[in-house]
């Protein structure tokens, strides 16, 4: 399709994880603090109103979002935003700016979309750190502000799909979505559908 | 020797932006709606629903902070204010915390016959809160969405006031030129203005601050003076014992006109201020600031020196007729149309004043129009009538809205000037107020008023009182 493949350095990738998972909690838990029972939703009565915000926010939220509001609470608070939430803001300019410098040498970034095939479910759940390290391929693009997409590209020995992750830049899906269609094509795979004999 | 205490005060004020809508929504700010009608989804903080800034709202803060002579932040930012209470839909307020639209400014005040300057550390943006309503026996709370979202610039002076007075006057002056701007209309009692004070005192000559009480729950201009007054006398008592001020917030209680505790540092809140994601940063270019620049109008203070200079009017008029954009431009108006500014100044302070003030209405109101008015000026001018005699027809003028000479042919209020006409009734005076001639033949000058007054009365009033006071002295001699 007359794609040139060449090798780009996005040095500051390996801090993305971290990065987001202060970043995105801290605005959550400012975010989800609307949830309070006062003027819709579920609402848990209390004996005073602090009571009735922490009983509703309680059992209204499930433990992955609780963790993320604790999380997102701790790097705003007083003391610690200059070491988390606003040192995690300045090393996502860093990755953006990755971004930048890589895309004066191509048109689009290629990585598989996944460190490893899914594993089973309720596998990894206990284990949150675990699962946030999942993301380590999409969430710079999330950082950056950047179109991404993901395209079915093999099996793994156990019959298990891969995918492989297209960014592009800012406002050109245009060339993403070209560039993902070319691929598809040319790759001509079939995705097995799950339970269906072949 | 007790140690003598200066007073060290700061105020805070929140002035309502006069936009017609909120700062982040397109619902109305209209004052006094019935509850939970000027809402929407956005401003009610309803999931899934993000802010859209409001021109209006930016350029009534930039005039407001060009008068305040701030150095405009011309790409400044909105940050998140985190806090849980009912009356706070998002659980946050989106305001600015280190980046606000204006700094460094100042404000002019006459203190004791002396011009003191109060500087401004800063002036930002932000949304209003809901109003809450608490039942008396704590059973529940009602929450009034209405205002959630109006826009409000907060106003931040330094420590440069020094007593309650100067405290006053300085919030009559933020007053005065948000007025004047027309970027709020000040009300204390509609909550358009508020007011929270922090003061603490320090020794005489100390130059390290003391120890800072906040004040809330102030409601009126009287009442600031009236807290800080209180506060004043609770520190120095507790200073002078020996003892040492508690940082704290207190509440002023308008029964018993002193002021309460309400808590003390350390319950205070841990705002975990964080740039607003949902908000690009605010440009404002140069040629929009010169565009704001270009609309401010002659300040208060700008305005009441050129009365003093231009129209020779006392420092008191002229304090009196700036006090108010309203009364000013009313004025301004009378003068233009003719009338002598000193006479005007007395006109508009007395009788307008009197009149619209009596039926608590503004000068807005008034039933007699500054052409009208400066019309009744030139009838007494003229000699037509007295000034005893407009002021009755300045009332006829209010009731019945029509102009002078009208009002005066009507009622046949032309004064009396003709000798001729007055002769017969002066010499009857003099023929029976014997008694009052020889006083005044003895050197007793008032005597004089007393047979003009009789003439007066004999003639209804009409009588030029000049002509007769002549005609008198020509009769009995002196």
């Amino acid at each position: 399709a007359g794609a040139e493949v060449v090798e780009v350095s996005l040095p500051h990738m390996h801090y993305a994880v971290a990065t987001y998972y202060l970043i995105a909690p801290a605005e959550a838990s400012s975010n989800l603090a609307r949830y309070d029972g006062v003027r819709y939703g579920k609402r848990v009565s209390g004996d005073s109103l602090i009571d009735m915000y922490e009983r509703t926010r309680s059992e209204g939220f499930g433990l992955e979002v609780k963790r993320r509001i604790m999380i997102g609470t701790y790097a705003l608070s007083s003391g610690y935003y200059g070491a988390y939430y606003l040192r995690a803001q300045k090393m996502r300019t860093l990755i953006r700016e990755d971004y930048q410098k890589a895309f004066e040498a191509c048109d689009v970034i290629a990585t598989p979309t996944a460190p490893t095939p899914a594993f089973q479910l309720g596998e990894k759940v206990d284990d949150p750190l675990q699962m946030y390290l999942n993301d380590i391929y999409t969430i710079p693009a999330n950082l950056a502000g950047l179109p991404g997409i993901s395209v079915p590209c093999g099996l793994t020995e156990a019959g298990l799909p891969v995918g492989l992750q297209l960014v592009g830049r800012a406002f050109d899906e245009k060339t993403l979505l070209a560039a993902a269609h070319a691929y598809e094509q040319l790759r001509g795979f079939e995705m097995p559908l799950p339970g269906v004999e072949q | 020797m007790t140690t003598q205490f200066e007073t060290v005060i700061g105020l805070e004020v929140h002035v309502e932006l006069k936009t017609k809508t909120k700062i982040f929504c397109g619902c109305s700010t209209q004052f006094g709606a019935p509850p939970n009608t000027n809402v929407c989804p956005v401003c009610m903080g309803h999931p899934g629903t993000l802010p859209v800034l409001n021109r209006e709202a930016v350029e009534l803060a930039l005039k407001a902070a060009l008068a305040l002579n701030c150095r405009i932040n011309q790409d400044c930012k909105f940050d998140r204010k985190n806090y849980f209470y009912p009356d706070l839909p998002k659980g946050y307020q989106i305001s600015q915390y280190d980046q606000p639209i204006g700094e460094d400014g100042w404000v002019e005040i006459d203190v004791n016959g002396e011009r003191k300057r109060i500087g401004i550390v800063r002036v930002h943006l932000e949304e209003d809160a809901g109003k809450s309503m608490h039942a008396p026996d704590g059973s529940h709370s009602l929450v009034d969405y209405n205002r959630t979202g109006v826009p409000l610039i907060e106003i931040v002076s330094k420590p440069d006031i020094r007593s309650p007075e100067e405290a006053r006057l300085y919030l009559e002056a933020i007053r005065s030129i948000m007025q004047y701007c027309d970027v709020s209309d000040c009300r204390m009692e509609e909550g358009s203005l508020r007011c929270d004070a922090n003061i603490s005192l320090r020794p005489v000559g100390e130059t390290k601050f003391g120890e800072k009480t906040e004040l809330k729950n102030i409601n009126s201009f009287r009442f600031v003076q009236k807290a800080l007054e209180y506060e004043v006398q609770r520190q120095t008592e507790v200073l002078s014992s020996g003892g040492s001020v508690e940082q704290e917030t207190r509440r002023f209680d308008e029964a018993t006109q002193t002021t309460v505790s309400m808590r003390t540092k350390e319950e205070a809140h841990d705002y975990r201020y964080f740039p607003e994601p949902d908000l690009v940063r605010l440009r404002v270019d140069d040629a929009w600031l010169a565009r704001v620049r270009e609309s401010l109008p002659e300040l208060p203070l700008q305005k009441r020196d050129r009365y003093e200079r231009e129209f020779n009017l006392p420092a008191y008029d002229a304090g009196v007729l700036t006090s108010d954009i309203g009364v000013a431009t009313y004025f301004e108006a009378v003068v233009a149309a003719g009338a002598d500014p000193k006479a005007a100044s007395n006109w508009v302070m007395t009788d307008v004043l009197g009149y619209v003030n009596a039926q608590g209405r503004s000068i807005q109101e008034a039933p007699v129009s500054p052409a009208q008015l400066a019309g009744l000026i030139a009838e007494v001018n003229k000699g037509t009538i007295s000034i005893k005699q407009a002021r009755d027809v300045f009332k006829i003028m209010c009731e019945t809205g029509k102009d002078a000479p009208t009002v005066i042919r009507e009622h046949g209020f032309e004064q009396i000037s003709d000798e001729g006409a007055l002769a017969a009734i002066i010499d009857e005076v003099i023929a029976n107020n014997p008694k009052s001639v020889q006083d005044y033949l003895n050197g007793k000058e008032k005597a004089l008023g007393a047979l003009v007054g009789q003439t007066m009365k004999a003639t209804k009033g009409k009588a030029n009182p000049a002509v007769v006071n002549k005609m008198i002295l020509e009769r009995i001699g002196k």
